[in-house]
């Protein structure tokens, strides 16, 4: 039996603000006070996750706005690497399904 | 009243009395003091503004006096107090000028939180403002001077208040700290123009102050809509070159550079991000100020 896909959420989504920019998205965690600028794609699945917690393959739909097979690897690595960014500034975390 | 219809020996005795009460801007400062350097400075640099009546109501009281102790003979200093609070170090009596405009910046930096203050100049041309934010060394004051001297109205030469609710910034229309080569520079630019005495050997070099001119203090109840922001940056020698700035990156520096942003919370972050949604932003490197001067009309022009 296959081990589900951990889900990622915003905690505190409600404290959140994003906004999008030419060069990326601009975040303010009302909890911190802190402000980040996120490269497009880490911006991209922020906002994604604003939405409702998900795990990678539904993020990944989400982002490409139609059903996949499978994830790249490639795919896979740069979605993870977004989410570690996020859980680094306290943005996302991992949550229960 | 403007101060310059005060007689002199008047605003002596106000400063060494009951104060002086200085309309800048949204604000009126009751200054006090007895230091001739300060009524003489005071007299010239804000002769174009308006002064209140004795028993005005003053948002900020700040008193600049000499220190008592033994260096008051043989090294005088002067010390800055808003209310009773003395937030900084003396400094040489011949720093006083400087030391009461500082103690102003810090005086609104520390206590009008219902603007979002952002470490800027701000000058506007046909309603729209130009927010030029900067590290010290930048040529931001310089700049600012210099379009100031031909025809730009002058919001602030230090601290942008942006106000959260409507996204206009209010002027405060004081004078223009220039520093070490600039003085001279902005001197033979716009010889007109009215500058104090020269403090040497502040921290910051040698500091002179330009007097605003007569209709930015005479519009200085006019709040603008900020329409640029400008980082400006002097190279020697450089062509005068506008380039876009990335404005995610923009509002990221004016949160680092904001006096009161972290106070502020959620209002701050909704207030600097549509102050940016509304401007264009730039990166500006120049040299020589009738480059510089072209191309803001050119910015003005466009819009």
């Amino acid at each position: 039996m296959s081990v589900p896909e951990k889900r990622w959420r915003v905690a505190d989504s409600h404290r959140i603000r994003v906004h999008g920019w030419e060069d990326g998205y601009t975040v303010f965690h009302g909890g911190s006070g802190d402000t980040h600028l996120l490269d497009p794609f880490t911006g991209e699945v922020l906002s994604c996750l604003l939405k409702q917690p998900m795990d990678l393959d539904e993020l990944a739909r989400m982002l490409a706005g139609q059903a996949l097979a499978e994830l790249e690897p490639e795919e896979r690595a740069a979605l993870e690497q977004a989410l570690t960014a996020l859980q680094r500034i306290h943005l996302a975390d991992p949550c229960p399904r | 009243m403007k101060l310059s219809q005060l007689a002199f020996g008047e605003v002596r005795r106000r400063l060494a009395g009951p104060g002086l009460c200085l309309q800048t801007g949204p604000f009126t400062v009751r200054v006090r003091s007895a230091i001739p350097a300060v009524a003489a400075g005071l007299a010239l640099l804000y002769a174009e503004h308006p002064v209140a009546a004795d028993e005005a109501f003053c948002d900020f009281h700040v008193r600049l006096f000499r220190p008592m102790g033994p260096r008051r003979w043989f090294r005088p200093q002067v010390q800055f107090a808003f209310d009773d609070l003395v937030p900084f170090k003396p400094l040489p009596l011949d720093h006083a000028l400087p030391m009461l405009e500082w103690g102003l910046n810090w005086s609104v930096a520390n206590h009008a939180h219902w603007y979002l203050i952002l470490h800027a100049a701000v000058i506007e041309r046909g309603g729209r403002a130009a927010i030029l934010p900067a590290p010290p060394g930048s040529g931001k004051s310089t700049l600012c001077a210099g379009l100031v001297a031909r025809g730009w109205r002058l919001l602030s030469d230090e601290l942008a208040l942006v106000d959260p609710e409507t996204g206009l910034v209010h002027a405060l229309a004081r004078p223009v700290s220039l520093k070490n080569t600039s003085v001279e520079l902005i001197q033979s630019w716009a010889p007109e123009a009215v500058f104090g005495p020269c403090a040497r050997d502040t921290v910051k070099g040698t500091v002179a102050h330009m007097r605003p001119p007569a209709d930015s203090v005479a519009r200085m109840g006019e709040p603008a809509r900020p329409a640029w922001v400008v980082f400006p940056r002097y190279v020697p020698g450089a062509a005068a070159r506008l380039s876009p700035h990335p404005r995610g990156h923009a509002l990221l520096t004016f949160a680092g550079n904001a006096f009161n942003y972290g106070l502020l919370g959620s209002r701050g972050y909704d207030a600097l991000a549509g102050l940016i949604e509304g401007c264009a932003c730039f990166d500006f490197e120049y040299s020589r100020l009738d480059d510089a001067l072209a191309v803001f009309a050119a910015l003005a022009d466009a819009a």
